[in-house]
């Protein structure tokens, strides 16, 4: 064990080089798999875990103060079932506005707590502190503040004058839009009261049991007591739906991060271990026993992988925190922003053994390898490289081009092990730009961000505004009409579409459980909804309906639809299927016309002239004189930035991997062929045609490599975005499919030969500066 | 030369040399192939060799390229194995032996000086002698004390501490030589050693070879080198097609 110590150190220590880029690629590669593990991790039941985590509430009751007392409504935590409660906290409505004026919200529901913790819906404050009197409010996580943010803003709210923002709070099942001190908010003008609870989880569990739960809850009070009731299966339906598509992505990349990890890292060790077999035939004839060749190369990999192991272990935790810590809204992806320590000990324990695992297999070669064969390893070229050489040598290239191009054929173990390293980082490259452009595409196609840049609200009108203080006071919408309203928003300059959507919940023929209707009218046709199959609806009678509402009615394009909304029935032909839209249906509103005449709120949604820009527009809309209209723009489905920062680092990250990989596969091409390298020089050829021919042979395999990588990535790119699709049962638009452009291929593609050319130039130099008579000292 | 390499004695406390016959005559052969063959696919490396290699003999085994002399080394040396026939060194027979067997024969009972040296490029001069001793368990102190010796009875100690690269090809062999001496091998096995040698240092390494052989030790020596084989060798053996073509006493 002595002698084999001996060995594997002073390898370790006198190739300096060698072990730095194993550690180096280790650490990069250990870094890239703990941020894939924990992003799989992460994904993985989000918002279940921090329902656990919070001690959520699986109901809300709200109950109007003037039908039922305080201690009425505390009472309710006694009923049958209920394992734990909180409040009453008294709760008010209202919204924020400007000082000059404009409506910033719809009406929040603000209610009043002493502190953000208590055993249960436990807030967790994200930024900024809690209020602690008057004046201070703090605004919930989801709640969106006018297009400009809020912490550190005053508004308006009636009841309270001016308050400002202190700070922002997540709610996991959303039971507030704001909070205040309890005493606020009843100054504000508290007109309910607000109960959480909790049940045994297994009586908890569906839509039906929460509903016999609330009854017993409820059972004994005044029958219009309460105002409402909210379930947390409602918040955890959405919050799965908004992360169910970003969570694909992930999964995606991750799985990516962590298959490219484990094939570099074996790349680099068993090149590094066959690279050594010279050595094999003077240790065996010295007496080393092939166990103890074997364990002499898996400690030379083994120690250095070690220390880069820790060193990548400690540097994913920091980029999984700031990585994670990128996905502002809590539902999707938990709360814990670092990595599990199990995870961290999990790949503390994986990597050497992956190193150990890769490094054995030539490790056992060389063991057995013959003595003579190993000896004789290095010899001058035979066979196939001699036939390679001599061709290349009478062709019309530049002698150090065709000697490099000969390189790759002289040692083709080396050379298959480069071009799975070039092909790795081309195919990362390709497949990761291409599935990136598929996510913005996917994420355009359903939120309509390209048609639709502002949505104004005309909230049921509040009163008349009044001063009162110097201050005025902002009454809740306008007294406008529909007709008023949209006339109005065609008027402003830089409109270039206005579309009326009223929105409501119903059954249709087939189906179990309501889905979301969707009735416009105006540009329709303008909103830009990506059709899987048929056309937008062009007037009354027909639909265009959401892939999974066909697969659970079992209905086609063509066929025709019943709708039961309240005590009416509507028969549409659906003529269209547009992605993304889940279970949805979409018609106009002539088809339901009844719906006019409703109370049910319209939203208008307006798309802008190229070159508008969005807040300015929201601006003139209350320099119209609208100020009561809510103006803001729409809601991402995807917010896109959090999702290019994870994909980007973990590209860079493997393209680095696949880069330093083929750094170091032309190091150890180098130090082989040194001697060779000290000839060319003795017989006249420059240190710069040195390194032209040390570039030379990888620019060729890299050649190579793009050529068989850029498909593998495509082919992957189309294979995963399909199974994503798979996965959300929705068929896709080609043009989140077939993302690549000619001109982007041709860039992708050079993409690999850059890779292969970047990691052999530092190497190529250092051949060059080889000193020529100490190579030729060289065995 | 003042000390004997073999035992770090002077030499003339190890004996005075025996002749070549007397020691055929009275001692039982150190190296023994009956039948040997080797083939390589359809080309003949060894056709049928019988040799005998008495104790403190020394035989160059000289023939054209091809004609199996390296062949003949790497199968005394248990580095590559007979297609048929037996080789018994020391009395083991080789041919029986698995691989960790011929590794611990190779420690213990031979020394191999090759003709590109073979040193490690990871250790040191002083390194490289150390190891084979330190691969039979010799204790660190011990092991570097008898390389300092060789070393320095081969006039490189001042160049222990220099890598593989540094040192001239002289002093590779030299350093080679010392290592092969380290666990006093009953046989010592050189393959051209001087064939990638300038002539003085060349001459040197003669002198060492035929010191080592004056005091007993067994010697197996392939060379095209015809000085060599006149100045080391007490036998000389002729290959032609991987058969003994000619044996001569020099």
């Amino acid at each position: 064990m002595r002698a084999t110590w001996i060995i594997a150190r002073a390898a370790v220590r006198r190739r300096r080089t060698q072990t730095a880029l194993i550690g180096v690629i280790v650490t990069l590669c250990t870094a890239t798999m703990l941020v894939g593990l924990a992003l799989l991790a992460a994904v993985s039941g989000p918002f279940d875990r921090t329902f656990a985590q919070l001690n959520g509430a699986h109901a809300t009751a709200q109950f109007d103060s003037a039908k039922v007392t305080e201690d009425q409504v505390a009472a309710t935590a006694q009923a049958e079932g209920v394992v734990a409660s909180a409040g009453p906290f008294p709760l008010a409505v209202a919204s924020l506005g400007r000082p000059g004026g404009q409506t910033m919200t719809t009406p929040l529901r603000i209610a009043g707590r002493s502190a953000p913790g208590g055993g249960m819906d436990e807030l967790r404050l994200t930024r900024g502190r809690w209020a602690s009197g008057p004046g201070e409010i703090v605004i919930g996580s989801h709640t969106r503040v006018g297009p400009d943010g809020a912490l550190g803003e005053s508004f308006t709210l009636r009841g309270a004058g001016t308050v400002t923002v202190v700070g922002t709070a997540y709610s996991v099942t959303r039971t507030a839009d704001a909070w205040m001190q309890p005493d606020v908010v009843r100054q504000v003008g508290a007109t309910g009261s607000q109960m959480l609870y909790r049940f045994a989880p297994a009586s908890a569990q569906t839509a039906e049991q929460l509903t016999a739960r609330m009854a017993a809850v409820t059972a004994g009070l005044p029958a219009d007591a309460v105002t409402g009731i909210a379930s947390y299966l409602t918040i955890r339906e959405q919050a799965g739906k908004g992360a169910k598509t970003i969570s694909s992505f992930l999964t995606v990349f991750a799985a990516l991060s962590l298959i490219v990890a484990i094939l570099v890292i074996s790349n680099v060790v068993s090149g590094a271990v066959i690279a050594g077999f010279r050595s094999i035939g003077v240790l065996k004839a010295i007496g080393f026993s092939p166990g103890q060749v074997t364990a002499a190369y898996l400690l030379m990999m083994t120690g250095p992988a070690l220390i880069g192991c820790v060193i990548g272990a400690i540097l994913g935790n920091f980029a999984t925190s700031w990585l994670l810590g990128q996905f502002g809204s809590e539902h999707l992806l938990g709360l814990d922003t670092s990595p599990a320590p199990w995870l961290t000990g999990l790949v503390v324990i994986a990597i050497p053994l992956l190193v150990a695992l890769t490094a054995l297999v030539p490790a056992l070669r060389a063991g057995r390898q013959s003595a003579t064969a190993a000896l004789a390893a290095g010899a001058p070229l035979t066979g196939r490289g001699r036939r390679v050489q001599r061709r290349l040598s009478r062709s019309w290239l530049p002698r150090a081009v065709s000697l490099g191009l000969a390189l790759p054929v002289v040692r083709p173990a080396r050379t298959l092990l480069t071009l799975i390293a070039i092909m790795l980082g081309g195919a990362t490259v390709v497949f990761a730009t291409g599935l990136l452009t598929s996510a913005q595409r996917w994420n355009d196609a359903i939120s309509l961000e390209g048609q639709v840049q502002v949505e104004v609200l005309n909230p049921p009108a509040g009163g008349p505004a009044e001063s009162a203080g110097g201050e005025r006071r902002q009454p809740q919408g306008t007294h406008l009409t529909e007709p008023e309203v949209v006339a109005f928003l065609r008027s402003l300059p830089g409109t270039r579409h206005v579309t009326v959507l009223k929105q409501a919940q119903v059954t249709a023929s087939g189906m179990t459980q309501t889905v979301g209707l969707s009735a416009y009218s105006g540009d329709s046709g303008s909103l830009g909804y990506e059709l899987l199959a048929g056309r937008w609806f062009s007037g009354a009678g027909e639909a265009v309906v959401g892939p999974e509402l066909l697969r659970l009615t079992g209905k086609s394009v063509g066929d025709t639809l019943t709708l039961y909304i309240e005590d009416k029935t509507v028969q549409v032909r659906i003529v269209g299927e547009a992605f993304g839209t889940h279970e949805e249906v979409f018609l106009d509103l002539t088809s339901m016309s009844f719906l006019e005449n409703t109370d049910m709120p319209s939203r208008y949604l307006v798309g802008l002239a190229p070159g508008v820009i969005a807040d300015q527009y929201i601006d003139s809309i209350v320099n119209g004189g609208n100020a009561g209209l809510i103006a803001a723009p729409p809601e991402s489905q995807i917010d896109m930035v959090p999702l290019r920062i994870v994909i980007g680092t973990l590209t860079v990250l493997l393209m680095l991997g696949a880069g330093l990989g083929v750094a170091h596969t032309v190091v150890l091409n180098t130090r082989e062929r040194r001697r060779d390298l000290a000839i060319v020089k003795a017989v006249g050829m420059t240190p710069g045609q040195v390194v032209v021919m040390a570039v030379t042979s990888m620019a060729a395999l890299g050649l190579l490599g793009g050529v068989l990588g850029l498909p593998g990535g495509v082919a992957g790119q189309q294979w995963i975005i399909r199974l994503i699709g798979d996965s959300e049962n929705t068929g896709l638009p080609q043009t989140i499919i077939d993302v690549y452009a000619v001109p982007s291929l041709i860039v992708l593609f050079l993409a690999g030969v850059l890779i292969a050319v970047l990691g052999a130039l530092i190497p190529a130099r250092w051949a060059a500066r080889v000193s020529t008579a100490a190579a030729l000292h060289t065995e | 030369m003042t000390r004997c390499p073999v035992c770090i004695r002077s030499p003339t406390t190890c004996g005075p040399p025996v002749p070549i016959v007397a020691i055929m005559m009275q001692t039982e052969a150190l190296v023994r192939l009956s039948g040997v063959h080797k083939r390589y696919g359809e080309t003949v490396g060894l056709d049928g060799v019988d040799l005998e290699i008495a104790p403190g003999e020394s035989v160059a085994v000289m023939g054209p390229s091809g004609s199996g002399k390296s062949t003949l080394l790497n199968i005394v040396a248990g580095l590559d194995r007979p297609t048929s026939g037996s080789v018994t060194v020391h009395g083991e027979k080789l041919t029986a032996m698995g691989e960790g067997a011929l590794a611990r024969y190779r420690r213990r009972r031979i020394g191999m000086v090759f003709q590109f040296f073979h040193l490690l490029d990871d250790l040191p001069a002083l390194d490289n002698v150390m190891l084979s001793a330190r691969l039979i368990g010799t204790p660190y102190k011990q092991a570097r004390s008898r390389a300092l010796a060789l070393l320095d009875e081969l006039g490189i100690a001042g160049r222990k501490d220099a890598y593989p690269q540094q040192l001239s090809g002289g002093e590779r062999q030299r350093a080679g030589v010392a290592r092969a001496l380290m666990n006093r091998p009953a046989l010592l096995l050189a393959d051209e050693p001087t064939g990638a040698l300038d002539s003085r240092s060349g001459e040197q390494v003669m002198d060492l070879l035929l010191d080592l052989n004056q005091i007993g030790q067994t010697l197996l020596i392939v060379t095209h080198d015809m000085r060599l084989a006149e100045r080391c060798a007490s036998r000389v053996v002729h290959f032609v097609d991987g058969r003994v073509a000619e044996m001569e006493a020099v």
